[in-house]
């Protein structure tokens, strides 16, 4: 079909043209001449379907020229999330760990009185045994270990 | 690409949630005992940071208490058998063959000393004690200040 200009377009080949279209049949450049027809003013009420199909497809196109921007933007946001998580990383490994608790038979116990209570009954629980290390200690310290087992040997003749 | 995105997030703050649990003790055999039982019925898990141990010379500090759980302490000894490699023992009981008692200097880690505390009694009842403790001060002072509060 022969292209003509917008203005000089009759109504008898918009239809055909249409018609074409739907049919699968019209080409790029007959699709552009179409669009441009039904972008304009003063289309005819019959048109308002394709006007509507025309101006859908222009709208998406609009709208993914308009993407380009926020996608480069997305990756700026993304990069910038990657570091501010990077920085909390880092900041949360520098800083102490706050937390205390106790479980008693799985139940939470987050009173501070309550904890140390408990810490000192299970610190409690080792100190006969700490009595032993601490007189292992002090029996070091005062060679008594080695003067005891010297002991052993006093009563033998030579 | 908004799956990746999705994942590279995901493992970002599992990442975040990793450094955030992390401490000295993590690294060793020992945490599997407070992991695995600390919880249950029986237990008795405390764990004590900074905060609340200004008082104690400790930065850090972790017990479990176990009753009439044989099988705690057999997991414990396995894991201590682990922990003990490169530390110092200050003290080691053995009972017919059973250690029932040892106490571990480890090697300082981040600046920080590490003592592990086990015990095992029998009677009355069958009882076990494991702590860990983390202090700047020396392990062998933290050993004389717990003495000198009991």
């Amino acid at each position: 079909m022969k292209i003509l200009k917008r203005n000089i377009i009759s109504l008898q080949e918009v239809e055909k043209l249409i018609e074409r279209y739907y049919e699968g049949e019209t080409s790029v450049a007959e699709e552009n001449l179409l669009r441009e027809y039904l972008s304009g003013k003063n289309v005819p009420a019959q048109f308002e379907t394709e006007k509507a199909i025309f101006g859908y497809f222009e709208s998406e196109k609009e709208r993914q020229t308009v993407r380009l921007v926020p996608r480069a933007l997305k990756w700026v946001a993304s990069a910038a999330a990657i570091a501010v998580v990077v920085f909390i990383s880092v900041w949360l490994l520098n800083q102490p760990v706050e937390t205390s608790y106790a479980y008693v038979d799985g139940k939470k116990i987050t009173d501070k009185n309550e904890i140390i209570t408990l810490a000192q009954t299970t610190i409690g629980n080792l100190v006969p045994e700490l009595d032993e290390v601490e007189k292992g200690l002090e029996n070091i310290q005062s060679g008594q270990v080695i003067e005891n087992q010297l002991d052993v040997f006093a009563g033998v003749d030579f | 690409m908004k799956k990746m995105r999705k994942y590279l997030f995901f493992t970002l703050f599992l990442i975040i949630g990793f450094i955030a649990n992390l401490n000295a003790q993590s690294d060793l055999e020992i945490n599997k005992v407070f992991e695995q039982y600390g919880k249950k019925k029986g237990s008795v898990l405390v764990e004590m940071s900074r905060e609340m141990l200004k008082d104690y010379n400790f930065t850090y500090y972790k017990s479990i208490v176990t009753t009439n759980n044989k099988e705690v302490a057999d997991f414990t000894r396995r894991c201590l058998t682990v922990d003990e490699k490169g530390a110092k023992k200050v003290k080691q009981v053995v009972s017919n063959g059973v250690v029932t008692s040892i106490y571990l200097q480890l090697p300082p880690k981040d600046n920080y000393y590490r003592l592990i505390l086990f015990n095992e009694t029998t009677s009355p009842e069958q009882k076990m004690t494991l702590i860990y403790i983390e202090s700047e001060i020396d392990s062998e002072e933290i050993l004389n200040f717990i003495l000198k509060r009991k």
